[in-house]
């Protein structure tokens, strides 16, 4: 959300409006970037938590390389509870949009429901957050499945 | 040193008439109150470590103090600013900041369209940013914890319904909340800002706090002071509340950042304070307006916001290690002894396998640096057992991983050998430690279940492990792994190596993970407590498991154990260890039959009130192992002593060597106490 505050000092670059595939690159730029604290720190907390684990002191007693130590058994275990969080995130990606499709003076949903609601066009307000509530679910439910895939312990 | 914990044995009968609790279990449940109770009192102590961990972190002490200063600024907006923040003055607007061209030191941030003061603007937008934020954080953290605790303990109905209205909330993106709300408002003070802010904040507190609760609340503390006739809202707010607490300030922190982003968020899309109030919100959103003609409009607020939030980061960075200090030693760090690690060769088979001489191992702390190991010595010849036994915290452990150099940070050998086949372990740099871990040692852990990789098949782990030592390609990998299972004498390995570890039972766990361990026949093998989180019947099994493997294999082990009548039925010389020495070593029978040093008599004692007639009464040994930051400088044992003289108060007694093999160390042995240390060293020769 930081890089929201910087996005308008990097805002007279490129084009506002939505004029082909290059400008997507600074929405997106924004939008991921304002992301990345909250996933940085949640990787490392979820390395550092993983890495005190017991397997991890077993599996360096029986020689496992460093390397593999890190990339095949501390990732997997640590992957899991950060796709719950990716997932969560999407609500914060699809309000975030709202802001950052306002900045860029972009067509989308989130502008939509913006001016409606400026305008009290109050059933275009709720198709809109119908729709923006049913892509949450989807992405959370896909989330879900993912993580079946991920941890052998849960199953559907 | 007296016991710290005092139980009278009436109290505790009184508690075991009046509960379902067994008396054993009552009386460590009351330890456990009296020792938690103990344990939240000592506050203050806290508070300086607090203090001297921020000077230590200069980031966080950093972003603490940039944070305070912003905070002050906020509250004095009315003596700082040089102007009126609302007051317009059409005449010298769009005037740019003092060090362009056409600026001047009336303004020294340059003014708005309407000629109002930027600089004053941000001082008293500081006041309304923050104020909003903070409130909003107080608020949504006084309803989250509320409800956390409410739900957490309660449960039931009350949880599920709490729980289900925090969910509806999660999946609703915050943004659309906020717009409804404050869209339909024709006005939006502070306050209509604090309620939004503070209803979209609760739902991460109460889910954290209720999480922690329903972890406290199954804590044994908890539960004996229910049984014990606490009150459930006694036990909440006395027991539980305390223990919960401390992660609030630390999320509220965090929290606080994203309000601060989320305030001037709700400005951009002209949801935040109706004007002309400023806040950095509101200021950021009117500079956007006029961004190529007057940039710094936008910039300084900017700037505001991203200072505010950076420094609240740094702070909320340093307060979270210091909460959860064990995040910060979560890597793996090993540092060897300086020195040369190739001993001089001496290649004769006789020798020992593992020769441990003057073995210290220290875990350096704020409060002083522990001892967990104190000058171990003890030779093991290949083939042979070594059964080490101890109390919780004598330091039995450590002296298995300081063998395999897998000590836990900031633990490190400050001196003494470790002498294995011709190497010494605690200077061999870290790559070659590397390689005899699990080719040479091998090392088996307590719980099994924890030892093994959740998410990875047991067939993956071993192939793995087979292929790191033996170099196999994948197909003779595969017939190698369905070996070393058969060779523990798992029914199906076919199925077993399928099998993710939770799929199996603890006893099958501890199989694969022996089978693991011996996967490149090591020469020794250390085994710490594996069988303790077993039942009895799988232990038995395991134990004739190991017996049967160490004659075919021929491998050496140490074995550590709690329990000495474990171990005399497999290890060939027992070593007794307590406060991190060894107190007594000798061969199996002799230590068992024999017991030379007090503390393995009274050990022994207590195993035979158990297993011989009349067990009336659990012998126990009285009183507590000493607190390992304040070793006595005597014998360790003598405040539980039955025999303790004046000279066990002041000198630690030196092993004295009793038979061939057989040493302990106690003044008990020596004829002449006062001369004992010498007698001692000779006997060491």
């Amino acid at each position: 959300m930081l890089v929201l505050v910087f996005a308008i000092e990097l805002r007279w670059f490129p084009a506002i409006d939505l004029t082909g595939p290059r400008s997507f690159v600074l929405p997106a730029a924004t939008l991921s970037l304002a992301l990345m604290p909250l996933l940085v720190r949640a990787v490392r907390q979820g390395f550092l938590e993983t890495l005190g684990e017991g397997f991890v002191r077993a599996a360096r007693a029986r020689g496992v390389s460093e390397r593999r130590l890190l990339g095949v058994h501390v990732m997997k275990v640590a992957a899991i509870p950060l796709i719950t969080l990716v997932g969560l995130q999407a609500g914060y990606v699809l309000g975030g949009a709202i802001v950052i499709e306002s900045i860029f003076n972009w067509p989308g949903i989130g502008n939509l429901a913006l001016q409606a609601i400026q305008q009290r066009d109050f059933p275009m307000v709720q198709g809109t957050v119908l729709v923006i509530a049913i892509v949450f679910t989807v992405v959370n439910f896909l989330v879900d499945l993912t993580y079946a895939a991920l941890d052998p312990r849960v199953k559907y | 040193m007296p016991p710290s914990i005092p139980v009278s044995s009436t109290e505790s009968g009184v508690v075991a008439e009046t509960t379902v609790l067994s008396p054993e279990a009552s009386v460590s449940a009351q330890e456990n109150v009296v020792a938690f109770e103990t344990a939240t009192k000592a506050t203050p102590t806290r508070w300086r470590d607090f203090g001297n961990y921020l000077l230590a972190r200069k980031t966080a002490l950093g972003g603490l103090i940039a944070f305070l200063l912003i905070a002050t600024i906020a509250l004095l907006a009315p003596l700082i600013a040089p102007h009126d923040p609302l007051q317009q003055n059409l005449a010298d607007n769009f005037k740019p900041p003092v060090w362009e061209e056409g600026g001047s030191t009336n303004y020294l941030l340059g003014t708005d369209p309407l000629g109002r003061d930027l600089l004053s603007r941000l001082i008293y937008g500081a006041r309304y940013s923050l104020t909003i934020s903070l409130s909003s954080v107080l608020l949504g953290t006084a309803l989250g914890f509320a409800i956390g605790l409410v739900s957490g303990y309660f449960g039931g109905l009350t949880d599920t319904v709490l729980m289900r209205l925090g969910d509806i909330q999660l999946a609703f993106p915050f943004v659309l909340f906020a717009i409804a709300v404050l869209a339909v408002s024709p006005e939006r003070t502070p306050a209509h800002l604090i309620l939004v802010l503070s209803i979209s904040s609760w739902i991460i507190y109460a889910r954290v706090v209720r999480s922690r609760v329903l972890s406290e609340r199954g804590k044994d503390y908890a539960l004996a002071a229910r049984a014990l006739g606490a009150s459930r809202w006694r036990v909440l707010f006395r027991y539980v509340v305390p223990n919960v607490w401390q992660i609030v300030p630390l999320i509220a922190l965090l929290d606080l950042g994203f309000l601060v982003i989320v305030e001037s968020l709700l400005s951009f899309i002209s949801l935040g304070l109706s004007p002309p109030t400023p806040s950095w919100g509101t200021i950021l959103a009117d500079g956007r307006q006029y961004m190529m003609i007057t940039p710094w409009m936008a910039i300084f607020p900017g700037l505001a916001i991203a200072m505010t939030v950076l420094s609240i980061s740094l702070a909320a960075d340093g307060l979270a290690d210091f909460f959860d200090p064990k995040l910060v030693h979560g890597k793996f760090h090993r540092l060897p002894l300086p020195g040369p690690a190739l001993l001089p060769t001496c290649e004769d088979d006789a020798g020992p396998l593992l020769s441990i001489r003057d073995l210290t191992t220290i875990f350096p702390t704020r409060a002083g640096s522990i001892e967990a190991v104190r000058n171990v010595s003890f030779d093991l010849a290949p083939g042979q057992v070594l059964g080490v036994v101890g109390e919780s915290g004598s330091g039995k452990s450590t002296l298995g991983l300081s063998i395999i150099q897998l000590l836990d940070a900031p633990g490190r050998v400050a001196q003494g050998e470790i002498r294995f086949m011709g190497r010494d372990l605690a200077r061999v740099g870290n790559t070659e430690m590397a390689a005899i871990r699990g080719a040479k040692i091998g090392m088996i852990f307590q719980d099994p279940g924890a030892s093994l990789n959740p998410v990875l098949t047991v067939g993956a782990q071993l192939d793995e492990t087979l292929r790191q030592h033996r170099k196999l390609r994948p197909a003779q990998a595969r017939v190698a792994a369905r070996q070393a299972l058969a060779a523990v004498h798992i029914a199906d390995p076919d199925r077993v190596l399928r099998a993710y570890p939770f799929q199996l039972s603890g006893g099958m766990q501890q199989r694969v993970m022996i089978a693991l361990a011996l996967a490149s026949a090591p020469a020794l093998l250390i085994l710490d407590e594996p069988t303790s989180a077993l039942d009895v019947t799988t232990q038995a099994q395991l134990l004739d498991e190991l017996a049967s493997l160490r004659e075919r294999l021929g491998a050496s082990m140490l074995f550590i154990s709690h329990d000495i009548a474990l171990l005399s039925g497999i290890a060939d010389t027992i070593a007794v260890m307590y406060a991190g020495q060894i107190c007594e070593i000798g061969p199996r029978d002799q230590v068992i039959d024999s017991p030379q040093h007090p503390y393995t008599q009274a050990l022994l004692h207590a195993v035979e009130r158990v297993t011989g007639p009349g067990r009336s009464r659990l012998d126990t040994i009285p009183g507590d192992p000493p607190d390992p930051t304040q070793l006595p400088t005597g014998c360790p044992f003598a405040p539980r002593c039955p025999f303790s003289m004046p000279v066990c108060v002041e000198i630690n007694p030196a092993p004295v060597v009793t038979a061939p093999g057989h040493s302990a160390a106690c003044h008990l042995l020596v004829p002449d106490p006062v001369g004992s240390r010498n007698g001692a060293r000779e006997a060491l020769v």
